[in-house]
């Protein structure tokens, strides 16, 4: 079993300049450590998870977009968004909800650009996940 | 008390899994429909955490299959899901689910759930 780390204190990596809440923010340190109970063991094998999962998530939304497949692209959408959710990916989390919701209504007619969308703020959460780790990472190291 | 985990999302699975783990439940995990359906009726667990959306089938059919069999029948279903169509939510509760879940899962209030069907459980009675 993993120790139960203290919240490390880089959660400032993971914000927009702009702005470190609602709708703009990268990553929600408080959920994503809520979710994993400040298990940071546990936070980097789910990441681990994450990054292998991803690709083939986000292949078979474009595969369903290109393809006109709504119902491949809800699911995949759906799965995605949830996998995101843990982390408090708030950005890349409803660039998948809107692709969700317009599955669901069958309206993929011009969902291409919204699929690059998702690919980019999948992207930016990813890198700020690794960033994260790093950052704990070094925090923990002995200087 | 042996909990079925029927979760296509395997960072959820794997979050839900290790905090039900480390509560003394003995977890067997299912990515998709289909296969939570064969895992279920081979060895039915003392309960089953179903995720609504999945491959191979829906948490919705799951629930309307589980209702048709002697064999599970019995054994509670608690949905976990990240569906915000209530309707959707209230057809699982109309197929029997004991409580749904919104995702991100409340754990403490999992746990009650959790506690209340271990309370009902034969073993538990009998021991107390």
């Amino acid at each position: 079993m993993h120790a139960r780390n203290s919240s490390p204190s880089v959660a400032a990596t993971v914000n927009t300049p702009a702005s470190s809440s609602g709708s703009d923010q990268i990553l929600d340190c408080k959920t994503m450590l809520g979710s994993v109970e400040n298990d940071l063991g546990l936070l980097q094998e789910l990441v681990e998870i994450f990054f292998a999962e991803c690709p083939g998530l986000l292949a078979q939304i474009r595969a369903g977009v290109m393809d006109s497949n709504p119902e491949t692209v809800e699911r995949s959408a759906h799965t995605l968004k949830g996998a995101l959710s843990n982390f408090g990916a708030l950005r890349a989390c409803e660039a998948a909800r809107e692709l969700e919701i317009r599955s669901r209504e069958a309206r993929l007619e011009d969902a291409a650009e919204l699929c690059s969308r998702l690919d980019a703020e999948v992207a930016v959460a990813c890198n700020a996940l690794s960033d994260y780790l790093r950052g704990v990472k070094g925090e923990r190291s002995p200087r | 008390m042996n909990v079925l985990l029927a979760e296509d999302d395997k960072v959820q699975s794997r979050l839900l899994a290790r905090h039900l783990i480390d509560r003394g439940f003995t977890v067997h995990t299912a990515f998709d429909a289909q296969a939570a359906w064969e895992a279920a009726e081979k060895d039915p667990p003392d309960v089953i955490l179903l995720d609504l959306q999945m491959p191979r089938g829906t948490g919705l059919t799951f629930l309307k299959k589980r209702n048709a069999s002697s064999r599970l029948r019995n054994v509670p279903v608690i949905v976990i899901t990240g569906m915000e169509d209530a309707l959707v939510q209230r057809m699982a509760e109309q197929q029997g689910a004991q409580s749904i879940f919104s995702k991100p899962v409340d754990l403490v209030l999992l746990d009650v759930a959790l506690e209340s069907v271990r309370s009902k459980l034969p073993q538990h009675r009998d021991a107390q």
